[in-house]
This record gives C-alpha cells, sequence and structure tokens, in this order.
C-alpha cells in the first residue's frame, strides 16, 4: 500500500519553511525537504515490492523494480545537492555584506 | 520599392465625386497659398514646402483606397498643419500634434482592425460596431460634437491663412472619407445624431461670441454637423447635399478666414463691434465677406442654399423634420446676418454712399495677392450656388435638378426678417468680449471645478502643470501599481502554490463561471 | 539517420568548459585562444550543417537525429534537430557569439572562471533544445539555473548576491517541479522520450492530465517570469555585469519560450490545452503581465531594471500570441522572439559600456551619458527605436505581425496591448534619451568615485571590441528590418514543424 499522505506532509512542510520563514538557511533546508520528498515519493513508488533487476542477472522472473526512477532519482539528488552548495555560498557572501541572514532585515530581496 | 510605387499608383481611383473633390481642395490650398504671401513675413520658403506636402498628401488621402496610404497621407497632412501653426506660436504646435496624435492612434486601430476583418480596400463597410470606431477615430481629427473641443480655440489662434487650411478643408477630410465608408442606403444613426448636436451647440456658441475668428470656429463646429448629419441619414439625395456643403463650406470659410485676416491688420483688433466703416475702407474684402456670410446662412442664390435644399429634401417628409430644420437654418442664419450687422449697419453712416465708395476706390492701398484670393474664394461660392452641378457636369445627377427656387426666396425672407427682428429686439445679442480661448483655459476651469468640490481654494501655475503633471500622474500610478504587486519575498513566493493550485482547480472554476 | 554533429554542439562547449581551468594552470594567456577556438568550432559544425542539409532547410524536411549509445529511441537517449530547433540553435549561438566576444573586453578579474560558466551554459542551451528526452531536457535546465545563478553573482556584490538568491529560490521550484512532472509522466506511461510520450498522452485520464500540464506550465513560467512569478527578473537583471544580462534575457528566456512551445504542442498537445480550458486563462494571464510589465517600467528609476521590466512586457505578448495557436500567430510570435532576442542582447551590451564611468544605474546618474560616448549613444537609440517599433528596424516588422496576428484572431484585448506597449514605451524611454544628453559637470571627486566603483571592468578596457558588438547589434536590427522577408522560409518552416506533431513522432520512432 503506498500512501501519498505522509509525502504531500513532507513536502508541504519544505515549502511552509522555503516561504514563510524569515531565516534564508531555514528556507534553503525548507528547499532540500521538499525536494527530497520528491526523490522519497520517487523511490517509494517505483518499489512494487518485486526483484531487484541487477541481483538476477541473466536469470527469469516475473516481476521487478524499475531501475530507471532510481537512476533518474540519483541524478536529482546531485543537482539538488549542487544547488543546496551554490546557495549557501551565495547566502554566506550576502552576510558578508549584511552582517544578518534575516530575510525581513534585508531590503533587497523584495524589490 | 518600384512595388511600393506601383501599388501606390494602383490605389489611386477616380470615381465618383471624389476627383472633384480632390480638385476642390487643390484649388482652396492655392488661394490660401496667394493669401500667404503678404501675410507670412518670415520663414517664406518653409511655409510654401510644408504647403505643397500637404496639397500632394491631401490629394493622395481623398482619392487612394489603400488604407495603407490613406493613414500615411492623412498623417503628412497632420504633420505639416501642424508645423504650419508654427507660424503662431510652438505652444499651439505643441497642444496641437497631442490632439492630433491621440486621434491617430485611435484612427489607427480603427483602420487595422478593418483591415484585419476582411475590408482590404476602403469602402462601404456594413458592421455598425466598426462605423462606430472608425467614427470615433475620425472624431478627434474633424471635430465630431465631444471631440470638437479643440477645435475653436486651435483654429482661433491660427494664423489667418493656416486657420483658412484648417477650417476650410483639413476637417472636412475626415467627412470625405465617412463619405467612402458609410453605406450609401442605410447611413448612420449616430452620426445623425452627433450632427444634430453640432449644429445646435455650434450655432449657439457662435452667437455668443464677439470676437470674429473664434465665432468663425464655432460657426465651422457648426456647419460641420451639417455634413455630419447628411451622411448619417444616407441616401443618394443626402450625399451629393454633403459633398456639395463641403465644396460651397470650404470656398466660404476660406475666404472668411482670409477676410479675417485682412481686417483684423487694417482695425488691430478681431472684436466686430471695432470694425467702423470697413465698407469704405475695404470694399473688395466686404464684399466678400457679404457673399460668404450669405452662403453661410444658406439664403437663396448662394452656395449653402443649395446644399442644405438637398440635405433638408433627403430628410424623411414630415412636419416635424420641416421646423426642426426650419430652426436649424435660422441658426445659421442669425449668427451670420449678426456679424453682418455690427459690422456694415451699427453706428454706419451710408449718405453719399457713391461719393464716399468712390473717393475710397481711389486711395485704395492694394494688397494684391489678398484680393485675388478673396476674388478666387468668391467666384467659388458663386459659381456652387448658380451651377450646382458644377463645371462640366461633374454631378450628373444634378444638372436638372429642381431647387425649388420660389420656396427658397419664401423662405429666405421669413428667415432675414426673422433674424432681423430677433437681432434687433436683442440690441444685436450683444456680449462681452471674450479672452482668447486656449485649451490651458479649459484645463484651469476643469481643475478648478474639480478642486472647488473639496473647497479648497487654490491657484495653478497651467503652464507647468501642462508640462509635468502628465508625467507625475503616470509616474505616481505606475508607482502605486507596481508597490501593489510588489510585496515582500513571502508574499512574492506565496503566488506559486496559489497559482498552481489555481491551475489545478482550474476546471471548477471554469464550471463555476 | 545519425547525424554525428549535433552531439559536438554541446560537446564541444562542455569539453571547452573542463579544458579552461588546466589552461588556465598553464598558462593564462591561452585561455582566450581557446575561448575562440570553442566558440569557433560550434560555429564551424553549425555551418557545416547548414550547407551540407541546406534543401532540407529549405524545403522543411530537416530532421537530424543523435542516438546516444545506440540505443533506439523508446529507451535510450536521442538528440533531435528539426527546423524549429535548428531555427532558434541559429539564433542562439549568433547571439552567444556576438556577446562571448564583448566579454572578452568587459570581465576584467576571474575570466577564466567566466568562462567555464559560460561555456557550461553554451553547451546546456544547446542541449535543451536538441534533446529528445524529457529527463534530459530536465538535466540542461537545471544546467542552465546553476550556470546562470553564479554569474549573476559574479560582480561579488551585495545586490548581486541578493539577485542571484532571489533567482535560485525561483528557479529551484521551477526545476523540483519539472523533475516531479517528468518522473510523474514516466509513472503513467513507462517512457521518458518525448515522442512517445505524445503519442500516449492523449490517452491518459484527463485528470492526470490536467497535474502533468499545471505542474510543467507553473514550472515553465517561473522560468519566463510571466505575471505571478515575475518578481525575480528585473533584480536579476539589474545587479549581474552588462553580459550576464544579455545572456539571461537575449538567450535564457527565449529558451524558455522555445521549450514550452516543445511542451505544449509537441508532448502534451495543444488539443489537450483546449481540452482542459487553459488557453483562454494563460492568454489572459500573459496579457496581463505584458501590460504590468509596461506599467512598471513607467516607474522605473533606473535603466537595467526598465528594461527587465520591458523584457516582461515583451515575453508575455510574445507568449500570448503563440497561446493563439494560428499560423500567424506563430509567425509574429518567433519573429518577434528573434527580434528581442537581438535587440535587448544589443540594449544591454550599449548599456553595459555606456555605464561604465557612472556611480550607478540610476536615472540621475544617467545625465550626460550621450554626451560622452555620441556614437554608441545613438547606436542605443537606434535600438530603443526598434523596441519601440518604429519603421524600418526589425522591432517594427515584428510588432506588426502580433498585431495583425492578434487582430486575425478577433483578441482585441491583445491589440490593445500591443499598441499600449509601444505607446508607454515613448513615454519611458525618452526620458532616458533626453536625460542622456544632458549636460554635466563633474567635480573631483565625483570622478574618483566612478572610476573605482567598478571592480568587474577590465584594467585595459577593450574599447574598439565592445563597441563593435553594439554597432553588431544594431547592424542586424537595421538590415533585418529592412530585409526581414529573409527570414520567411525558416520561419514558415519552424511553424510548420511546430503543427505537424505526427510527423515528428513517426520520424523519431520509426527512424
Amino acid at each position: 500500500m503506498r500512501n501519498n499522505f505522509i509525502f504531500i506532509i513532507l513536502f508541504m512542510l519544505g515549502l511552509y519553511a522555503l516561504i514563510m520563514k524569515t531565516n534564508l538557511i531555514k528556507n534553503v533546508i525548507g528547499l532540500n525537504i521538499m525536494e527530497a520528498s520528491i526523490f522519497f515519493w520517487v523511490i517509494a513508488f517505483s518499489d512494487v515490492g518485486g526483484e531487484v533487476a541487477i541481483h538476477k542477472m541473466g536469470e527469469e522472473f516475473s516481476k521487478f523494480n524499475d531501475p530507471v526512477p532510481q537512476a533518474l532519482t540519483l541524478t536529482g539528488i546531485v543537482i539538488g545537492a549542487s544547488t543546496a552548495a551554490l546557495l549557501l555560498t551565495l547566502i554566506i557572501e550576502l552576510n558578508q555584506f549584511t552582517d544578518t541572514i534575516d530575510r525581513d532585515e534585508i531590503e533587497g530581496l523584495n524589490n | 520599392m518600384a512595388l511600393l510605387w506601383q501599388q501606390f499608383l494602383a490605389s489611386f481611383s477616380f470615381e465618383s465625386y471624389f476627383p472633384l473633390l480632390a480638385e476642390v481642395g487643390v484649388i482652396l490650398t492655392l488661394i490660401t497659398a496667394l493669401a500667404a504671401w503678404n501675410y507670412i513675413k518670415e520663414y517664406k520658403f518653409w511655409y510654401y514646402i510644408l504647403t505643397l506636402i500637404y496639397l500632394i498628401s491631401t490629394v493622395v488621402v481623398i482619392l487612394t483606397t489603400d488604407w495603407f496610404f490613406f493613414l500615411f497621407a492623412w498623417e503628412m497632412v497632420t504633420l505639416t498643419t501642424t508645423f504650419l501653426l508654427a507660424w503662431s506660436s510652438w505652444k499651439l504646435v505643441k497642444q496641437y500634434f497631442v490632439i492630433q496624435f491621440t486621434g491617430s492612434s485611435i484612427l489607427l486601430f480603427a483602420a487595422l482592425a478593418a483591415n484585419a476583418l476582411g475590408y482590404t480596400e476602403i469602402a462601404a463597410i456594413d458592421s455598425v460596431l466598426l462605423q462606430f470606431v472608425l467614427i470615433i477615430g475620425m472624431a478627434t481629427k474633424s471635430g465630431i460634437f465631444i471631440f470638437h473641443f479643440w477645435l475653436p480655440p486651435i483654429h482661433s489662434e491660427a494664423p489667418s491663412p493656416v486657420s483658412a487650411i484648417l477650417s476650410g478643408w483639413v476637417v472636412k477630410l475626415g467627412y470625405i472619407f465617412l463619405l467612402k465608408i458609410i453605406p450609401i442606403e442605410s447611413g448612420n444613426t449616430m452620426l445623425y445624431l452627433l450632427g444634430i448636436a453640432m449644429v445646435v451647440y455650434g450655432g449657439w456658441q457662435a452667437v455668443r461670441s464677439a470676437d470674429l475668428k473664434i465665432m468663425l470656429a464655432y460657426s465651422t463646429v457648426s456647419q460641420l454637423g451639417f455634413i455630419a448629419l447628411a451622411i448619417g441619414t444616407g441616401g443618394e439625395l443626402a450625399f451629393l447635399g454633403a459633398v456639395l456643403f463641403i465644396i460651397a463650406h470650404g470656398f466660404a470659410k476660406t475666404t472668411l478666414f482670409i477676410t479675417s485676416g485682412i481686417l483684423q491688420r487694417e482695425y488691430g483688433s478681431r472684436v466686430v463691434y471695432d470694425f467702423k466703416g470697413a465698407i469704405f475702407k475695404r470694399p473688395l474684402t466686404s464684399l466678400a465677406v457679404i457673399i460668404s456670410f450669405l452662403s453661410l446662412a444658406g439664403l437663396v442664390f448662394s452656395a449653402g442654399y443649395n446644399a442644405k435644399y438637398l440635405i433638408s429634401s433627403a430628410q424623411l417628409p414630415g412636419l416635424l423634420t420641416k421646423v426642426v430644420f426650419f430652426g436649424f437654418a435660422l441658426i445659421s442664419a442669425i449668427y451670420s446676418l449678426r456679424i453682418l450687422y455690427w459690422i456694415f449697419i451699427v453706428d454706419e453712416d451710408y449718405s453719399n454712399f457713391a461719393d464716399k465708395l468712390k473717393k475710397a476706390l481711389n486711395s485704395y492701398q492694394i494688397y494684391s495677392t489678398d484680393i485675388l484670393a478673396i476674388l478666387f474664394g468668391t467666384l467659388g461660392v458663386l459659381i456652387v450656388a448658380f451651377w450646382p452641378e458644377m463645371p462640366g457636369d461633374m454631378l450628373e445627377y444634378l444638372v436638372d435638378y429642381d431647387f425649388n427656387i420660389i420656396a427658397g426666396v419664401r423662405d429666405s425672407i421669413i428667415y432675414i426678417l426673422l433674424a432681423v427682428y430677433l437681432i434687433h429686439n436683442n440690441a444685436g445679442f450683444k456680449v462681452k468680449v471674450r479672452d482668447h480661448l486656449s485649451l490651458e483655459r479649459y484645463l484651469r476651469s476643469a481643475l478648478d471645478f474639480i478642486f472647488s468640490m473639496s473647497r479648497k481654494n487654490v491657484k495653478f501655475d497651467t503652464d507647468k502643470i501642462f508640462e509635468t503633471v502628465f508625467y507625475n500622474t503616470i509616474f505616481n500610478t505606475s508607482k502605486k501599481i507596481h508597490d501593489f504587486f510588489y510585496q515582500d519575498l513571502t508574499i512574492q513566493l506565496l503566488w506559486i502554490p496559489v497559482f498552481l493550485s489555481i491551475l489545478l482547480l482550474w476546471q471548477q472554476i471554469y464550471s463555476y463561471f | 539517420m545519425m547525424e554525428t554533429r549535433i552531439i559536438l554542439l554541446i560537446i564541444v562547449p562542455l569539453g571547452t568548459a573542463f579544458i579552461i581551468p588546466f589552461i588556465d594552470l598553464i598558462n593564462a594567456k591561452l585561455r582566450r585562444f581557446f575561448v575562440l577556438l570553442g566558440i569557433s568550432i560550434q560555429i564551424f559544425n553549425l555551418t557545416s550543417i547548414v550547407v551540407q542539409y541546406f534543401d532540407q532547410i529549405r524545403d522543411g524536411s530537416l530532421f537530424l537525429q543523435y542516438h546516444l549509445g545506440g540505443w533506439q529511441p523508446p529507451f535510450g537517449i536521442n538528440l533531435v534537430m528539426d527546423n524549429l530547433s535548428f531555427l532558434f540553435i541559429a539564433i542562439v549561438t549568433l547571439s552567444l557569439l556576438f556577446i562571448i566576444i564583448y566579454s572578452i573586453g568587459y570581465v576584467g578579474h576571474h575570466e577564466g572562471k567566466f568562462y567555464v560558466l559560460y561555456f557550461i551554459i553554451i553547451a546546456a542551451s544547446n542541449g535543451a533544445m536538441l534533446t529528445g528526452d524529457l529527463f534530459n531536457m530536465y538535466v540542461f535546465i537545471e544546467l542552465l539555473t546553476i550556470a546562470s545563478g553564479a554569474l549573476i553573482a559574479f560582480q561579488r556584490s551585495h545586490p548581486g548576491s541578493e539577485a542571484a538568491i532571489k533567482y535560485l529560490f525561483y528557479n529551484i521550484i521551477a526545476g523540483s517541479l519539472i523533475f516531479f512532472g517528468v518522473l510523474l509522466t514516466y509513472f503513467n506511461l513507462g517512457t521518458l522520450t518525448m515522442a512517445d510520450v505524445a503519442n500516449n498522452f492523449a490517452a491518459l485520464e484527463s485528470g492526470i492530465q490536467l497535474f502533468i500540464t499545471a505542474i510543467f506550465l507553473t514550472a515553465l513560467l517561473i522560468k519566463m517570469g510571466v505575471f505571478p512569478f515575475l518578481f525575480w527578473l528585473p533584480k536579476s537583471y539589474d545587479s549581474s555585469p552588462a553580459p550576464v544580462t544579455a545572456v539571461l534575457s537575449g538567450v535564457l528566456s527565449k529558451i524558455y519560450l522555445y521549450l514550452f512551445i516543445r511542451l505544449i504542442w509537441t508532448v502534451i498537445g495543444f488539443e489537450t490545452i483546449v481540452a482542459l480550458n487553459l488557453n483562454i486563462l494563460l492568454i489572459d494571464i500573459a496579457l496581463f503581465s505584458s501590460f504590468l510589465g509596461h506599467v512598471f517600467a513607467l516607474q522605473a528609476n533606473n535603466i537595467k531594471r526598465l528594461l527587465g521590466y520591458s523584457s516582461i512586457g515583451h515575453i508575455g505578448m510574445i507568449f500570448a500570441v503563440i497561446m493563439l495557436n494560428t499560423e500567424a500567430g506563430f509567425y509574429g510570435g518567433i519573429l518577434h522572439i528573434i527580434a528581442h532576442m537581438f535587440m535587448k542582447a544589443g540594449l544591454f551590451v550599449a548599456c553595459g559600456y555606456l555605464l561604465q564611468y557612472t556611480v550607478s544605474n540610476h536615472y540621475r546618474d544617467f545625465k550626460g551619458v550621450g554626451l560622452r560616448d555620441k556614437p554608441v549613444f545613438i547606436a542605443f537609440i537606434i535600438l530603443l527605436l526598434s523596441m519601440i517599433g518604429m519603421p524600418p528596424l526589425l522591432g517594427f516588422a515584428s510588432k506588426w505581425f502580433i498585431l495583425m496576428a492578434f487582430l486575425e484572431a478577433q483578441s482585441y484585448f491583445g491589440a490593445f496591448i500591443v499598441i499600449f506597449g509601444s505607446l508607454t514605451a515613448v513615454i519611458y524611454y525618452l526620458r532616458y534619451i533626453a536625460k542622456g544628453f544632458e549636460e554635466v559637470r563633474l567635480s573631483e571627486d565625483d570622478l574618483k568615485m566612478e572610476v573605482f566603483n567598478q571592480p568587474l571592468l577590465s584594467v585595459l578596457y577593450r574599447e574598439k571590441i565592445v563597441t563593435f558588438i553594439t554597432y553588431a547589434y544594431t547592424a542586424v536590427i537595421i538590415i533585418f528590418g529592412f530585409g526581414f522577408r529573409f527570414l520567411n522560409i525558416p520561419l514558415r518552416m519552424s511553424i510548420e514543424s511546430i503543427m505537424n506533431v505526427e510527423r515528428y513522432i513517426e520520424l523519431v520512432l520509426g527512424g
């Protein structure tokens, strides 16, 4: 039984942290939670309770777990990590100019 | 380029009365050009270059059937006349340009819409909505009611030859365009009603003017109303009436504006009460004034009579229309005869008329070009009066048409008697001399009105307002809109889930509406 | 038919991007040679494709494929070049070439890093336009986002990092949405090849269709900067260095427009959008966005921000006219994509030159700019006039076609927006032109402040190169303004490849 509910909650949590929190680092964490929820969902959705194809090379079997979503998710994780790294770098740099990471105190982000 | 040129030549159409109108336009421009020779002192060369471009463009506007060349040529007309106003003042140039530019953009939009809806050539347009848009488009250019507000100030402040061009021919181009696009069978009711409003309003304002040029400008509005009304009526007779009216009014108004220039220079004033002894100082000019005003009044044996007769006989028969048209004719008779009364009758001594005239003619200082121009103009009026079918039988329909001269004589006598009675009883409708009209004054009174409602007493520097209010309003409004949408980052990011939800629920929302 | 050269269009810039750091280790002076070499190979590649397949480009039957790893389409990744992607790659490459030559004169310090990121953008943009695989498209889009995000903050300034953070927030969300959409498609259809998806998409039930479409649309609207998501755009255009802004406005937004056309017409199918009743909503949103862009531009006190706002206006207009789904609409839309690409890139390039010694991009500092560099300022004015839509220039031709398309479809709101855009543009551009010709007298301190204010400027500012590129853009605008008929055949052919989806599917899956 694949229950989508938990992923939706996780996604909403991430979105909430991204949009409503004023701390930029928390925003990045929220962004990552959001992405992670999608990854979890993909992995869970692709698990149909069958065999793992790579373990049974050359054998006949009726039901197997699709490896493609896992490969895609791996790519997604790499991209997510690099974007998070870039964002964090930029936040550190911004911190050098403003001495704060509170979104409300940085006027330039609004306009 | 060669292709464009071929297309240009192929777009001309020499059918029905448009070649005649083009000819009249050329003649009127030449008349004003003659009159301008003495009037314009500086940069004569440029004046005539502009006149030449204007002349070519008007011919194109009248004869072409291609939307593109039509719009282009009309823009050229607008531009040249705009710069002709520079011989008066740059302020006028700016105001006129802004107004005409606004009108042009509406017209451009309307023309594009017509083009897109399949009317690839300028011809009769059936869709009433499109007619409406096109009428609004040329309303600003041709001074249709409500959009006429710029016409009296600009026409009265321009130099006399330029006023003659503007009032005599430029405003008519719009009506010539309407003659092409309004279907001859049906006419257009809105145009008809607007025409009535123009006749009454213009006439009333003309009666209330003491300044000759302002009065002439308002009478232009009134007379243009007759043309709009005729086109709005529809039918062969009404359209021919409109054509005849355009020609008659063109000649009369051109002559009158030129003479107003001469009188203004002679007396150093534009107020009609000041013109004492005009007939002895400028006999020929005075003769032209009399003939032209009689034509404006629509008295029998004048150009105006023929045109008005055609228009009124095109109306539905009935007592009401008769009465209404009688009223219209009476209005024009009153404001025309009133001016004649003030110039030639009040406080004039006509004893020893022949001697004085002879003496005046002996010591007559001749502005040859002016006199020539006036003669041509008067000749035009007389030709339309006695040969309404035009030399060469250009309006075949009118060759044997019976203009019912006897009834005309009767009506004219009634008009004259009524008008004389009214003028005499009301002491010539003497009004105080108004200031010169200007668009800035309109703006100031509008602002005063708005502020008077909030009970504040504020003095305005209108010149500055005209320059800056425009930009500041735009800037502040857009700033407010900008600030409204640009909230802080949280709200900006919130749009994403909101928009996504709207898209996902779009089926429900769509079916709800 | 397998064509190796189209994968070279991606590999060569990517390779150049990775070689440049090593070249820097050996000898920094060799760097520029390799940069030019990379872009020349790119141009050569493209030219050889044009020469070899000239007849097919002319009659609209151009279709080149490359299967990565030799896997046939429903299973492997494939690259596809048809007339539409060819046209876009050609203009994007031309624009990128101009900007890279410009940046040789412009970027001073950290030039090597700049070129690494720049070549990644070239590779990713070509990849995004060539790929026939949904997930591959997502990867290239993310590559574009990361590289452009880093480039926006390249100046290491306060507003630069703010702009980059804002840009990344928006675009990473869009990226995750695309990822989500791609995987949803995969789970429902079991394939990622665009042609295969297109074949089966209509068979899905409408709830899933709506979900996938909505996710893709939201992501692409964020990327393009259409109304509810336009807030990141002016900030990042304003704060990034001139060549980067030219890339952002001239290239990236056009790539997303291309991807939008690909996704909506080829993959999802316009009939689906119509069946979901989304087309009217999207047209109205886009037109409203265009309206807002022009209104915002009226109050902008900063020339680069102003150009950003007007970009919003123009992109909304293009979006709406494409959504009409008529031939005239596509014709005007794609012509305006080309026109806007060259005009905006040219304007930002000219801005970068004109604002080199001023304290900021603010309106009051624009004073006297036109007197200092008259020829460049005249080129700048010509480009502005083209934006407004003056007759002999390219902007007029494209706006005219857009107007005709709106009127033909009887969308009078759209026609109004086109005219409104031109009228407001007159107001907000004239203000800056007038300011540029104002006399100015500088004190010693002002001069010092101006000169030391711009850290990015190269010490040996290569004036000739930079001005040359500005003139090149102006020349393109004027030449195509007179001869926009030259673009007739490529435009017609690309419209045909948009409209004829069956042919695309058949060629991908059958070949």
